[in-house]
C-alpha cells in the first residue's frame, strides 16, 4: 500500500518564514499572509522543499508537540494551505 | 489638463539638491503669492517636492508656523505632488470651505475653511500614502538616535504622535510622525519629516515639554476633535536625505494610569502586527512580504504599555542605547 503524500497546495506561489513565537505564511496566488503555529511552519517549510508522506513530516515536529500529525494536517488542508495527493 | 508634472517617485528621487531658500525667507506677501499662482508653492518634502496651492490665508500662515526651515524649490524643479486646498465660488465668502484636490481628484469631503491648514496635512498623508509606491508604507512615527531607527507603530489614539514629539524635542531625529517609508530595494527607512499632529490634551502636553515646541494653527471641532501640528524640529529638516537603518520597532499603547510595561516581542507577531499597520503591503504582493521580512529580520520589537511620558522615554532611551 502506498502511503499518502501530502503536498502544499500551491507550492511555486507559498513562502514561509519561521521564527521560534511562529511562522508567517505568504501565498502570493491569494495575496494572503498568514500567521502559523511553529510546527506548523515547519510542516509548511518541509512541504515547500517536495511532497513527503506523514513519516517524512513527523520527522520535523518537535517530540514534546502534544497535538496529531493528523489533526494538524487536516487544519492545513481546511485552510487551503496542504492536500493529500494520491 | 493637469497644471503641474505628472505625479509619480522615484528615479527623480536622485536629482541633485541645490542650495535653496527656506521658507521662512519669504514675505508673507509672496509666500500668499505663491500659493495662489498656477505652479503653487514648490516645498522640498524629504526627497519629494509638493506643489501646493491655496486661496485660504489661514493656510500661508500655518505654512509659515510649520514649515519655515523648509527648502523651497524653484518652478523648473519637477514638481512630484501637486495638491490644493481651496474655496471656490460664493462658499469663499459665506462659511467658507476647505476642498483638497490632487492631479483633479477630491479624496475628501469639504470641511469648514478654519480647517483648511488640517486638511493639508491629511491631504498630503494621503498622497503620499497612496502614491509613493516605492517603499512599503507603515502607519508608524520613525525617529532616529545615534544613526538607528526606531519604528513606533500603532493605530489613532495610541498616543503614538505624543511620545514622537517627547522624543524628537528631546534630539532624536524626527522621520516622520506618520509613515514610516521603507526601501524596497535597501530596506532603509527613507525621512519625511513633516508636522507631528497632535490631539486634544496632547496639544498642551506637548506644549509644555522641554525643547521650545512651536505648535502651528489650532483647528477645533474636527472629525478628530481639537487637533494641532507640532513644527519639525530643524536639524530632522535638514537631515531629510539621509535614510537610516531600522533597528527597534515599538508598538506604543498609552493608558492613563497604566504602569510601565515593555516586554520583547517574537517576530512573527511583530511581522504580523506591522501588516495590519500598513497601507500598502497587500498591493506590493510577494515584494511588500520580503521587505517586511528585511525590516522584522533587523530589529528588535517590543510592545510597551503606558502612563505617562516620565515612564516611557527614559525607558526607550535605555532600551536604544543598549541594544544599538
Amino acid at each position: 500500500m502506498t502511503a499518502v503524500q501530502w503536498s502544499l497546495v500551491t507550492p511555486e506561489a507559498m513562502s514561509v518564514l519561521n521564527w521560534p513565537d511562529g511562522s508567517v505564511l505568504y501565498n502570493a496566488r491569494t495575496t494572503t499572509t498568514t500567521m502559523l503555529a511553529p510546527t506548523a511552519g515547519a510542516i509548511v517549510a518541509r512541504l515547500k522543499a517536495g511532497p513527503a508522506d506523514t513519516d517524512a513530516l513527523a520527522e520535523v515536529l518537535p517530540s514534546d508537540d502534544d497535538l496529531p500529525l493528523s489533526e494538524l494536517l487536516d487544519a492545513l488542508a481546511r485552510h487551503g494551505i496542504v492536500r493529500a495527493a494520491g | 489638463m493637469p497644471l503641474h508634472g505628472t505625479a509619480s517617485c522615484g528615479p527623480q528621487a536622485e536629482r541633485p539638491v541645490s542650495p535653496r531658500l527656506h521658507l521662512s525667507a519669504l514675505p508673507p506677501a509672496e509666500l500668499r503669492q505663491r500659493l495662489r499662482s498656477r505652479n503653487g508653492l514648490r516645498l522640498q518634502l524629504g526627497r519629494f517636492v509638493a506643489g501646493i496651492r491655496s486661496n485660504f490665508d489661514s493656510v500661508a500662515e500655518g505654512l509659515h508656523a510649520l514649515y519655515a526651515d523648509y527648502p523651497v524649490a524653484s518652478d523648473d524643479d519637477f514638481c512630484d505632488y501637486p495638491v490644493e486646498v481651496r474655496s471656490s465660488g460664493l462658499r469663499r465668502y459665506v462659511r467658507p470651505q476647505a476642498i483638497f484636490r490632487f492631479e483633479g481628484m477630491q479624496p475628501f469631503k469639504p470641511l469648514p475653511g478654519d480647517q483648511a491648514v488640517a486638511m493639508l496635512e491629511w491631504g498630503l498623508n494621503w498622497v503620499f500614502t497612496n502614491h509613493a509606491q516605492h517603499y512599503l508604507i507603515i502607519h508608524a512615527a520613525v525617529l532616529e538616535r545615534d544613526g538607528l531607527g526606531l519604528v513606533m507603530a500603532a493605530p489613532p489614539g495610541s498616543g503614538k504622535s505624543t511620545l514622537c514629539a517627547a522624543l524628537a524635542l528631546r534630539g532624536w531625529r524626527l522621520l516622520s510622525d506618520e509613515l514610516a517609508m521603507v526601501g524596497l530595494d535597501d530596506g532603509l527607512l527613507m525621512p519625511l519629516p513633516r508636522p507631528v499632529s497632535l490631539k486634544n490634551q496632547s496639544i498642551d502636553i506637548v506644549r509644555q515639554l522641554p525643547g521650545q515646541p512651536v505648535i502651528g494653527p489650532i483647528a477645533h471641532d474636527t472629525a478628530k476633535g481639537t487637533v494641532a501640528h507640532m513644527r519639525a524640529p530643524r536639524a530632522s529638516v535638514e537631515a531629510a536625505l539621509k535614510p537610516v537603518q531600522p533597528r527597534w520597532i515599538l508598538f506604543p499603547q498609552f493608558a492613563a494610569g497604566h504602569a510601565l510595561d515593555i516586554e520583547a516581542n517574537g517576530k512573527a507577531h511583530t511581522f504580523m502586527q506591522l501588516v495590519s499597520n500598513s497601507f500598502n503591503y497587500p498591493r506590493l504582493g510577494v515584494t511588500g512580504f520580503e521587505a517586511m521580512d528585511r525590516l522584522v529580520d533587523g530589529c528588535d520589537g517590543y510592545t510597551a504599555r503606558y502612563g505617562s511620558l516620565d515612564q516611557i522615554v527614559p525607558a526607550l532611551e535605555s532600551i536604544c542605547t543598549r541594544s544599538a
